[in-house]
């Protein structure tokens, strides 16, 4: 073992003091955000009204419905389909004798009611092409970005989409379908790779014929059936709820000139590095804790819109195309979830209960996470087993014939493992 | 009339194998002409360079991937209809498989009941077998010393491949008494065990 734990353990004493302290502030956090989101602000349209139009950095959340909604989830119907997709990847070692990359799409059809089903498979998809391993813009030669990281990462988010269409558009019958996706619904991670100029080609590859072509298709099944979409976030992190509820008691609201009563961040009179700003009273992130105590077991919060979005990042993008997405809370017993989705997904009458229903008995299924979700991601995943199987093949059946050159001394050294 | 007398049912392949057994995994149940063997039924790999036969000495169902053990699901007192029902995604996760012991191979179009030179290679195709290859290999049954070893399981195996081999014959009760006789000298060092696999085979006492 290369970790001292000795050393480690003489923090210890130290670590739980302030971690003591810290529950307790955070309990208190939590009490006044509560009593926050179910007082007079929790009225539709007060938070709205009392916030404005803050100056921040920060994303927040608007509700559409009351800011304390509580829906109560009801049976699933008689007879539906959840279909649901997962991925994993394969990035390019610049280490081994061929450049390419995997993407593998696991893809779940379940089928309940009268006879029920299940198919269960996967897709795979090697890349070595050139124009496959770099994105290149039409505007700027020298604008080139390689396929690995972030913008694999998104590219494999967009597969995962097109496969819930395309199970989607196949799906037979005329019952309702609930399609899920693991993480949100769109990549938002992407926004430094789709926006300014030499980014067009990444755009045009993942937002316009990717996301927002994905979701096109998926709101033309919607016109002729009854097709609801949205993405499963277990043990959310994001704080858009709080960070309204922080911009609601900031105190700059309450004065008059020189702000003209603007939540601002910039002008806070207590930030800085320190701390103690007067929000934080309120500060108790993430959004999914208040929900906890706000939801119990089975139900939902009401539907949030995020604001505050820059004008370049993927949500504005997709918003743009005609995809709001919208956002909701749920409490599925083990943990609060939350689920993205299109806002028109929700529009037609009894989408919203229908994926609660369905995203509730899903999780009460599977332990607390979507059982689709989870079989999605066995179907999906990529062991290192498949990875060394995979070195194997391609080194056999092209490696041998091609005659590659020996891999990198650094790769060579980690297949050894010798002392 | 025997029903494998027709054409003999396909039962999986060849997922791992030595020259004394193999073992096999079964298609799934949607898979048209597929079906799982019954433990002492005489089953034929028909790939590689020899026909390898095999008595299939153990059946086992459960998950493919033995690192995802299968949840209990269901309430005390609802059927597995309804389970499968409300759970429709658990049975494609499942695979069922046997285990065969080797009794004999095919050589120039003869049955001989020695092992062969070389297993079956993997994913060789495991059929079930006719009721005239059955006969064969139930005409000289020295294969029996391996099937010992094998224990309980291969006992049991034996007895249910000793009572088809005398149902399927023109006279059962003559052949149960021929095969008890030659199988007998086999256990002849280990006469409670004999008498053990005689009620297996015969519980009424004929043989």
């Amino acid at each position: 073992m290369t970790l001292d734990l000795e050393q480690i353990a003489a923090h210890l004493p130290a670590l739980r003091e302030r971690q003591a302290e810290a529950a307790r502030e955070r309990q208190a956090r939590l009490q006044a955000a509560l009593a926050q989101a179910t007082g007079p602000l929790a009225e539709p349209g007060a938070l709205v009204a009392r916030i404005g139009e803050p100056r921040t950095s920060w994303s927040w959340a608007q509700p559409l419905d009351r800011l304390d909604a509580r829906c109560r989830s009801t049976a699933p119907p008689a007879r539906y389909t959840v279909v649901a997709t997962d991925g994993s990847h394969v990035a390019p070692d610049r280490h081994a004798s061929l450049a390419y990359y995997v993407v593998n799409v696991g893809r779940v059809r379940l089928h309940y009611g009268v006879e029920p089903s299940a198919t269960l498979d996967s897709v795979a998809v090697l890349e070595d092409r050139e124009d496959a391993l770099m994105v290149r813009s039409s505007a700027d030669a020298s604008a080139e970005e390689r396929v690995s990281g972030a913008l694999l990462g998104g590219l494999r988010a967009v597969r995962e989409l097109q496969a819930v269409a395309d199970l989607a558009e196949a799906e037979p019958g005329d019952w309702p379908v609930v399609g899920l996706l693991d993480g949100t619904l769109v990549p938002w991670a992407l926004a430094p790779l789709v926006s300014g100029t030499g980014r067009e080609e990444v755009r045009r590859m993942l937002i316009d014929e990717g996301v927002v072509q994905a979701l096109d298709r998926l709101r033309a099944v919607a016109a002729r059936r009854q097709v609801v979409v949205a993405s499963y976030i277990s043990n959310p992190n994001a704080s858009e709820v709080v960070h309204a509820l922080r911009l609601a008691s900031c105190p700059l609201l309450d004065r008059g000139s020189p702000t003209e009563g603007v939540a601002w961040c910039e002008r806070c009179p207590r930030g800085g590095p320190a701390g103690g700003r007067d929000c934080d009273r309120v500060g108790a992130e993430p959004d999914a804790r208040p929900f906890r105590r706000l939801l119990a077991p089975g139900e939902r919060s009401g539907v949030f819109l995020r604001r505050n979005v820059s004008r370049d990042a993927v949500e504005a993008l997709v918003e743009r195309a005609g995809h709001p997405v919208g956002f909701a809370y749920c409490n599925v017993g083990p943990e609060v979830a939350r689920l993205e989705f299109p806002l028109w997904a929700l529009q037609s009458g009894g989408a919203a209960d229908l994926l609660h229903a369905v995203v509730q008995d899903q999780a009460t299924q599977g332990a607390g996470y979507p059982v689709a979700l989870q079989e999605a991601h066995e179907q999906a995943v990529i062991t290192a087993h498949d990875r060394g199987a995979l070195d194997g093949l391609l080194e056999r059946t092209v490696g041998a014939a091609l005659g590659w050159g020996d891999v990198g001394a650094k790769r060579r050294s980690k297949l050894r493992r010798a002392v | 009339m025997n029903e494998r007398m027709g054409e003999a049912p396909w039962y999986g392949r060849v997922t791992s194998a030595t020259v004394s057994g193999f073992t096999a995994e079964c298609w799934s149940e949607d898979t048209e002409g597929a079906r799982v063997p019954r433990f002492g039924e005489l089953v034929c790999a028909v790939d590689g360079p020899a026909p390898v036969y095999a008595l299939v000495t153990d059946v086992a169902t459960g998950p493919a991937d033995s690192t995802r053990p299968v949840q209990l699901r269901g309430a005390p007192g609802v059927p597995l209809e309804e389970v499968h029902r409300q759970h429709p995604h658990v049975l494609p996760l499942l695979r069922t498989g046997f285990s065969a012991t080797t009794v004999g191979h095919g050589r120039d179009g003869t049955l001989r009941p020695s092992l062969p030179g070389s297993p079956p290679p993997v994913l060789a195709g495991v059929r079930g077998c006719t009721d005239d290859e059955l006969a064969q290999v139930c005409r000289s049954p020295d294969f029996v010393p391996l099937l010992m070893l094998t224990g309980v399981l291969g006992d049991q195996a034996l007895a249910a491949l000793v009572r088809r081999a005398a149902a399927t014959h023109p006279d059962p009760s003559g052949e149960l008494v021929r095969l008890c006789r030659e199988i007998g000298a086999h256990y002849a060092g280990d006469p409670q065990r004999w008498m053990t696999l005689l009620r297996l085979v015969d519980p009424g006492g004929e043989a």
